[in-house]
């Protein structure tokens, strides 16, 4: 074959052995990547020479249907570097401690001390621990050996249970689903000692609160392959293609099926580039658009026309049909709660009655349906817990009465609160300091009923509410708006002035996207990322409207619709291996959960800095919560109410000597200890540590962070952090703390503060923030050194992590370093607390759980202001008397505990069942665990992932199936027949490494996986069980809740979907415009999720850094840039009160006026030089911070309350977030070194850094 | 007819999500070492702009590929008598500032380990790669210019606006009108390779057997002309082996029928592998037509691998029936010569590239607006169209990717082959919702488009379906063919070297051969 077009050499072409070489390799292992980011990809991991040298994705998922594209690869750039860092020069390899520390920890040692006594005596020496704190950050490290390393961390833990303690112990690594097996290691330990177990989730405000609110689930969206199936996107707030890389091409692919994309986005982000339809709006505008596409739907598919398919839908699945009581109050009514059986003489005397709410038929006949949360937690369940539109007294089906719109007997003028004008969307244009809400008044239809008490109750229902609050007027009186143009809440104009598009952008979408609905019965959907949920309002409201937009065109529940937010990992899809074994819930209950913002926002000294009163957050006719005017107050009231829960717990009280004293005051059982605590609570003897957060007995004393980076990547006011719980340097501007006067609830101490934490242990494989500002570096092994199990959100396999080689240099795996803690632990403890002790633990109000029936009709009653009496586990938090032998912490870690083989002792969510049969016939007959004392024991990783594997319903369907017959007592309807297929299956952890396994339908979660008629797969689609097999939602109605009628909710003006504006940092006193130096602009801070990086992980090696910018930067609009004189690639200064960043500028067209994008998570260990601003302002803290320097921990109301159905606390499934795009901050260019024009970055060069 | 075998490829950019997953897979497996710093033989731009090296499309700068010259092809460079004359100082070759600015960095990361005690926090600061030197600054790389970062400048000098008005051009560097879409790159594996062309050590060839372009690392010499010519700027100079290198394709995994690990990586499922076969008694005569003729003749040298002479002719040329039917499965032939969805980047360098792109659909806009949305200035984007909610394929001039600005890029100006492109991928779309929305086949705007609903359906599978196996069609390398029997060879392999200072002498084989006329051996 010779030719000219060819080379024809003469030689041989044996040099191709060259490559051919590099290509060979010696073996290659399945693992991935322990990183947060939800997309649990399998890879394959390639060793030659004994090194590991790179990875490429694996690509043999099972598939689930032929005509859905397939999942494989998975994996992404920042996956693919992963193997650059085994062997980097950033890796800590041994552990390290500050030497200051060490030093006095050795002279205590050499004088004769244990190290219990040792460690004390340095804590408590205030000299000694200012020395020591200060130097964090700084350097200066020690190398130790392993077990000095654990002899002084445990030390560190038992001195802290003795002295103040295990409440003020606490455990934060996030994120079960990225490992599993590493995540529980830690927190399994820490909670056997009692320790503090953080949520994460809320803590990054992942958690959209919508999701517990409308659905009682944290989270539920659909795998990504399900989005394929869907005909119309609106993809909002998200970059898809940024953050869910492995699944972008869904959407690309879907188009090609015929799929509109439409894009909400305020820049033109790389999701944008696939869109037929950009919607460019200002940030923080994303709610008000959304209303007015609901205004769009209700007017045009339900007002104007019926449409069958929307009605029915509503009927079945949403609260419309409930009826809620007007208030009366002078000329016009308050919407007020939910219509009860306990309401009306014929329903008064069921169970519950307080939590069966009622609807009403074309008859004028008043229904009690089946379903509502009352049935659930029957104590002889009826089966009457099921979405059948059926009445569960009289037994007759009916047809609900949706509005009363044809069925009044008046209209009844309601109060609606307008919150447009509280603060501008333009940061810094607020009036003042922000204004209150506007009264808006309108007509809705309402009937007259009977109340058992004979009186009159005026009463509408859920839709005819929202049709008056969307302002569709239905020819009713009041404050309606005319038409589409006339801009009063909620049209399409009304948003115009809001988001800055065109009225005819709403109007189009809210119509094609209804139509497509109609067309194919609910495949339209939303994808919703931080863009919407991370502001202040995100999760509460802006993400709800999209979520109750889609409720109207009836996509929830289908294949091919939903509310899809992927922010986070939160399917921890082997939920009650998680829940159980993380806990440690088979030896001890209750753990401390404790929801983390509130925690950092109390314990970093956040609160004192928290100037923003609530009065432009209540509705013009609220009366309680007014009382309660400042986040830190709110927080106050929901811990004394059981809402929340707070730790340390009690006043300057160690939890084990409040059990020694009740004994001594003639206790003798623990009901009576318990009743002796109240008593002295009543008394005012005992209180809550919260009022007095600040004491010196009432701070957080240890934290470790594993498997995370707190300091460096989620901790918002990092440098108020630096300065108060760490007690080192920072750059915090503020003169004044300006919480000060506001907070009533809170004991304030002057001088505040400085560096509460006494120690902060951290085990990581990269010396980055986290580790940097730790007290002690332990060594871990990188992703690709261990054994564990990974999965998430975005598809339903299960797959492993597995040892490509050995964990190098002295590097252990999370569950060996804490196994080994623990058995150190242990031996010390033989000394210090030798005898079993008890230990009085405060559990707040739990979700899935009876609790959810605590506080009836969402009343607000305080009992410290005697509105009621405080009953723990009712009105007040239950009391719990919990024994611990701090001497076998390592022999329960690594055993299985007997809890669970009791009845109802081994579940999650609310479904449970004993775990006996698996334990006693098959977990003792598998050769993979080590019997011994009649239990199954596990000291090695690889046996702990069997274990999971063989306890979780989602892998092992004999489970699946007991938890399902459970179940069915309640629903009273068919549901094991789900499962009958899989009931023989098993999956063991081998199979996993051989092949990524699919999860079974289980009753932990809402999706029917696959038809068990037929055997064919179906795509993980939330809510199909609801729709389909009529299992209601974890709600009070058992429905999509649209109507939140707790009192609280109700008075900040949200009981309905509505908008709220986001905070504007101006007007709240966080950005000073007084400080502005030189030229300078206010910009809106927002800080997404970025593409080389996962938070903090892969944007500090090389790879990355080539990749992007090398650095930290910032996205600024090229007409802005040249306002402040900036262009790309300067270097600038980011600053406001709460401290100062410096990063480059990256000035790009793509991105509108005003706004200024740092891609998260900018550290500070990485490029980062000393800001000649923090020079100026004289600040200890020189080099410019992280991303999180300018921000601070902003907590919404919304999210503290608590005790009243689906809003009942639970880890990760409620509570405060800090806020992430409420922020705001100046940009100025950065001045250089004249002359050089260098910046300086290290600490020889200081004396050069220029003072301007 | 003479039929040539060749490892060909398609990057859909419509898919294409800038990822770069691709880039990194290479650069661990291939060039993560000393010396290859700064190569990349995979990299992903952002357009608008000028890429890596610096303008590398811009011909006046650097001189690359071939033009027709006094009826025949030849060098841009020029004459062979020009290289000679500089073959110690090639004066069109990128330097270190168009590939990284100051210098390839990585940072000190050993500071942050420090036992030393500090005033402040310690941090790795950037230094270089090569020479170690601590603190250089970092103004450009491989990706600088990503999700159009400073693209208001660097956009400015993108070749791909010619023939625009400055007012245009700068409209579209504004946010009102901006765009951008990826361009991901490998080398071209060229049927006409200037980097072979060039070579004046004949280090550079094309296999015989597939197609790929190589540089023998021992005959090479590193003059550098590879670079010059090549008009893609993908061959590199290695500073620590003093050779020349650019992307093999992954010919070792090719040969086992694996796709090149940019291809396997690549998560955005853009990419396509297959062979093509293509007619080398053609290859003149296509390179010399005029500009807007290339496109079409480029086709017309592929052949169909359906065609019984052409069946014929491969099995003359020496090709083996599982050859054949990975080009008869090839989805590269498909989407480049059947359906027509996918054209050569900048044909006029006259290269005949073995890569071929599908261009990006992009989202359809007007703007009434000002610079920016704010509370003054109201954005409106809804001229809804009479097709629904998508899109018609008349409307195209509503995109707001230039249809000048791809045919820059695609198609040498001329946006006929542009428009039959985005026609068709809009019809199938048009025709895939009708199905599932509508439920009623909309089989009038396929033909329109001159497609059939077997066309349609084949391209949403090629498209948006494709399992792995589909993506990726790649016959194994024949090792049979290897001088030396496999039934020997097998027991042999990797003691190519039994006694360490040189290669084993082997006989070829014990047997005689049954089949094969002209080996003895098998």
């Amino acid at each position: 074959m010779k030719s000219k077009w060819f080379k024809i050499t003469d030689n041989s072409r044996s040099w191709e052995e060259f490559y051919r070489k590099r290509w060979n390799y010696d073996y290659s292992v399945r693992s991935t990547h322990g990183v947060n980011c939800s997309m649990a990809c399998s890879w394959e991991v390639f060793v030659k020479d004994g090194l590991i040298c790179w990875e490429l994705q694996k690509t043999d998922y099972p598939q689930i249907d032929p005509d859905i594209p397939n999942v494989e690869p998975r994996g992404c750039q920042r996956g693919a570097t992963s193997s650059w860092y085994p062997y980097s020069p950033l890796r800590p390899k041994f552990p390290y401690i500050r030497k200051v520390l060490w030093e006095y920890y050795l002279e205590e040692r050499n004088s004769g001390k244990d190290p219990v006594e040792a460690y004390g005596s340095i804590v408590e020496d205030p000299e000694k621990s200012v020395a020591y704190k200060s130097a964090r950050g700084k350097g200066g490290w020690s190398r130790i050996t392993w077990d000095k390393a654990t002899e002084l961390v445990a030390a560190s833990q038992i001195y802290t249970i003795k002295k103040y303690g295990p409440d003020h112990i606490a455990n934060f690594s996030p994120i079960p689903a990225m490992s599993l097996l590493s995540f529980i290691s830690g927190h399994r330990y820490n909670n056997l000692l009692g320790g503090i177990y953080c949520s994460y989730y809320e803590w990054y405000h992942d958690l959209p609160h919508v999701s517990p609110s409308m659905f009682g689930e944290q989270t539920e969206n659909c795998e990504s392959s399900d989005w394929y199936l869907s005909t119309y996107w609106v993809v909002a707030g998200t970059n898809i293609n940024m953050t869910r890389t492995a699944d972008a091409h869904f959407l690309s692919e879907a188009k090609y099926r015929g799929s509109k994309i439409v894009v909400v986005s305020p820049n033109y982000s790389d999701v944008t580039k696939h869109t037929d339809l950009w919607v460019p709006l200002i940030p923080g505008s994303d709610g008000a658009y959304f209303m007015a596409c609901i205004h769009v739907i209700l007017k045009e598919f339900y007002a104007e026309k019926e449409t069958p398919y929307f009605n029915d839908y509503i009927k079945k699945y949403t609260d419309f049909p409930f009826l809620v009581l007007l208030e009366n109050d002078g000329n016009k009514y308050q919407m007020g709660r939910f219509l009860r059986a306990a309401d009306l003489s014929e329903y008064a005397n069921e169970e519950n009655p307080d939590w069966k709410l009622i609807m009403t038929d074309g008859k004028r006949k008043l229904h009690l349906p089946t379903g509502s949360v009352g049935f659930r937690w029957e104590k002889e369940p009826t089966g009457n817990w099921n979405l059948q539109l059926k009445n569960a007294v009289t037994k007759e089906e009916f047809d609900p009465l949706v509005t009363l719109i044809d069925n009044h007997d008046e209209k009844a003028m309601v109060s609606f609160s307008d919150f447009t004008d509280t603060y501008s969307h333009t940061v810094g244009k607020t009036n003042g300091k922000g204004e209150k809400a506007v009264e808006i008044l309108r007509e809705v239809p309402a009937q007259k009923i009977k109340s058992k008490d004979g009186s009159e109750l005026l009463v509408t229902t859920v839709f005819d509410l929202l049709m008056a609050q969307a302002g569709v007027s239905r020819g009713l009186g009041g404050d309606y708006p005319k038409d589409y143009d006339d801009p009063k809440p909620y049209t399409p104009a009304w948003q115009e002035k809001l988001t800055g598009v065109s009225r005819k952008l709403a109007i189009q979408v809210g119509r094609e996207f209804a139509e497509n609905a109609v067309k194919t019965k609910g495949k339209s959907t939303i994808i919703s990322g931080p863009g919407v949920q991370h502001f202040y309002h995100g999760g509460s409201i802006y993400q709800r409207n999209q979520a109750v937009m889609l409720a109207l065109c009836g996509c929830n529940g289908v294949n091919g619709g939903n509310f899809n937010h992927y922010v986070g990992t939160q399917h921890t899809r082997l939920n009650a291996p998680f829940v159980n074994l993380g806990s440690a819930l088979d030896w001890v209950k209750p753990p401390r959960l404790m929801n983390t913002t509130s925690l950092w926002y109390f314990h970093t000294g956040q609160w004192r800095y928290d100037g923003m009163p609530l009065d432009t957050q209540w509705a013009t006719g609220a009366k309680k919560l007014p009382g309660y005017n400042h986040a830190a107050d709110m927080n106050a009231l929901a811990v004394r109410l059981g809402w929340l829960p707070f730790f340390p717990q009690v006043d300057k009280k160690n939890p084990l000597n409040i059990y020694k004293e009740a004994v001594a005051a003639g206790c003798k059982t623990d009901d009576e200890v318990k009743e002796w605590v109240l008593n002295q609570f009543k008394e005012n003897k005992l209180n809550f540590a919260i009022h007095d957060v600040d004491a010196h007995e009432n701070r957080l004393k240890v934290l470790t962070v594993y498997r995370g980076n707190l300091i460096g990547t989620s901790m918002r006011g990092h440098e108020l952090t630096l300065k108060h719980f760490l007690g080192t340097h920072n750059n915090v501007l503020w003169d004044e703390e300006p919480a000060k006067g506001l907070v009533k609830e809170i004991n304030w101490i002057e001088p505040s503060p400085l560096g509460k934490l006494d120690l902060l242990v951290n085990l990581n494989f990269r010396m980055d923030s986290n580790a940097n500002y730790s007290d002690i570096v332990l060594p871990a092994a990188f992703w690709y050194e261990k054994y564990d199990i990974t999965f998430g959100d975005m598809h339903t396999f299960i797959h492993p992590l597995t040892p490509a080689t050995d964990p190098p240099w002295e590097s252990k795996p999370d569950w060996e370093a804490f196994v080994i803690i623990a058995a150190k632990f242990s031996e010390l403890a033989k000394k210090h607390l030798p005898e079993p002790v008890k230990d009085v633990v405060f559990k707040a109000l739990w979700m899935d759980s009876p609790d959810m029936l605590a506080q009836k009709n969402g009343e607000i009653k305080d009992w410290r202001n005697g509105d009621i009496e405080p009953i723990p586990g009712k009105t007040f938090p239950d009391i719990a008397i919990v024994e611990r032998d701090y001497t076998k912490i390592y022999d329960k870690m690594v055993s299985l505990g007997p809890l669970v083989c009791k009845p109802h002792g081994y579940g999650s969510k609310g479904q449970y069942t004993d775990l006996t049969p698996i334990v006693e016939e098959e977990l003792k007959f598998n050769k993979k665990f080590n019997i011994r004392n009649d239990r199954v024991y596990f000291e090695r990783s690889e046996q702990v992932c069997e274990l999971i594997c063989q306890i979780a319903p989602e892998l092992n369907g004999r489970l699946a199936w007991m938890f399902f017959k459970e179940m069915e007592k309640k629903v009273g309807l068919p549901l094991a027949d789900l499962v009958e297929p899989v009931k023989q299956k098993r999956v063991a952890y081998r199979d996993l490494i051989i092949q990524p396994r699919r999860i079974h339908t289980t009753p932990q979660w809402s999706s029917i996986l696959f038809d068990p008629k037929t055997g064919k797969q179906r795509t993980f689609a939330p809510f199909t069980m609801n729709v389909e097999r009529l299992k209601p939602w974890h709600t009070l109605s058992g429905r999509q809740e649209i109507y939140y009628d707790h009192q609280g909710i109700r008075e900040l003006g949200e009981a309905l979907p509505t908008n709220k504006p986001p905070l504007d940092p101006v007007a709240i006193g966080d950005v000073n415009l007084d400080k502005a130096v030189g030229k300078s602009k206010v910009f809106r801070f927002i800080t997404p999720h970025g593409k080389w990086q996962i938070h903090s992980t892969f944007r500090d090696h090389w790879p990355m850094l080539q990749l992007s910018r090398g650095g930290p930067t910032v996205w600024l609009n090229p007409e802005d840039a040249d306002e402040i004189e900036v262009t790309d690639n300067d270097w600038v200064e980011m600053y406001c009160e709460n401290g100062i960043e410096v990063v480059r500028a990256v000035v790009s067209p793509q991105v509108p006026r005003n706004m200024a994008i740092t891609y998260h998570q900018v550290e500070r260990h990485v490029n980062v030089p000393f800001s000649p601003l923090a020079k100026k302002f004289k600040r200890s803290d020189l080099r410019g911070g992280n991303n999180n320097a300018t921000t601070r921990i902003m907590m919404n109301p919304h999210t503290m309350i608590g005790g009243y159905a689906q809003f009942t606390y639970y880890n990760n499934f409620w509570g405060t977030s800090p806020s992430e795009r409420d922020h705001g901050i100046l940009i100025r260019k950065m001045p250089l070194q004249s002359g050089e024009k260098k910046v300086i970055y290290q600490e020889k060069d200081l004396d050069q850094l220029i003072n301007i | 007819m003479k039929v040539k075998a060749q490892m060909s490829m398609v990057f859909n950019l419509e898919k294409c999500i800038g990822c770069n997953t691709c880039t990194v897979t290479c650069k661990n497996v291939w060039t993560n070492r000393e010396g290859a710093e700064y190569m990349w033989w995979n990299n992903v731009e952002t357009k608008p702009g000028i890429g890596y090296p610096k303008q590398w499309e811009n011909q006046d700068v650097w001189k690359g590929g071939w033009v027709k010259k006094d009826g025949s092809i030849q060098l841009r460079y020029g004459s062979r008598v020009y290289m000679l004359l500089n073959i110690f100082y090639n004066p069109h070759v990128p330097e270190m500032k168009d590939y990284y600015g100051d210098d390839v960095y990585t940072f000190g990361f050993d500071n942050l380990h420090t036992t030393q005690e500090m005033t402040q926090q310690p941090m790795a600061a950037p230094k270089s790669m090569v020479s170690g030197k601590e603190e250089i600054d970092i103004n450009w790389n491989v990706n600088w210019e990503d999700n159009a970062g400073g693209s208001h400048i660097t956009g400015q000098l993108d070749t791909n606006f010619e023939g625009m008005t400055k007012e245009e051009k700068d409209a579209y560097l504004k946010f009102k009108q901006v765009f951008y879409f990826y361009l991901p790159r490998i080398c071209n594996h060229c049927i006409n390779a200037a980097c072979v062309g060039a070579c004046p050590s004949g280090a550079a060839y094309k296999r015989e057997e597939d197609g790929i372009v190589l540089i023998d690392q021992n005959r090479c010499r590193a003059w550098r002309y590879c670079v010059s010519a090549c008009p893609y700027k993908k061959t590199y100079y290695n500073w620590r082996s003093g050779k020349m290198e650019k992307c093999i394709l992954c010919y070792p995994r090719v040969e086992s029928g694996l796709p090149p690990v940019c291809f396997h990586s690549c998560v955005g499922k853009i990419r396509s592998f297959g062979v093509i076969f293509y007619d080398m008694d053609k290859v003149e005569e296509t390179l010399k037509v005029e500009d807007d003729e290339l496109i079409k003749k480029h086709r017309e040298l592929i052949l169909d691998p359906f065609d019984e002479k052409v069946i014929e002719a491969a099995k003359e040329s020496g090709y083996s029936d599982d050859w054949i039917d990975a080009a008869q499965r090839s989805p590269v032939y498909k989407l480049f010569k059947k359906w027509e969805l996918a054209l050569p980047l900048h044909p006029e360098f006259r290269t005949l590239p073995s890569l071929f792109y599908i261009p990006p659909q992009s989202p359809v806009t007007t703007s009434a607006g000002k610079s920016s949305p704010d509370e003054s200035d109201v954005f409106d984007m809804t001229e809804s169209s009479d097709g629904g909610p998508l899109i018609h394929p008349d409307e195209l001039s509503k995109f707001r990717v230039p249809l000048k600005y791809l045919a820059n890029m695609f198609s040498v100006g001329n946006t006929y082959e542009i428009e039959k492109s985005l026609r068709r991928q809009l019809a199938v779309r048009h025709y895939n919702r009708s199905l599932r929305v509508d439920q009623e086949p909309n089989l009038e705007i396929l033909e329109k488009e001159g497609l059939t609903k077997e066309d349609a359906d084949g391209i949403t599978r090629a498209v948006s379906l494709a399992i792995y196996e589909e993506r990726f069609v790649i016959p194994n390398t024949r090792r049979e063919d290897a001088e030396i029997s496999p039934y020997t060879e097998r027991g042999f392999a990797g003691f190519d070297q039994m006694t360490p200072w040189s290669p084993m002498k082997r006989r070829k084989s014990l047997y005689t051969s049954h089949h094969t006329p002209e080996k003895s051996f098998e």
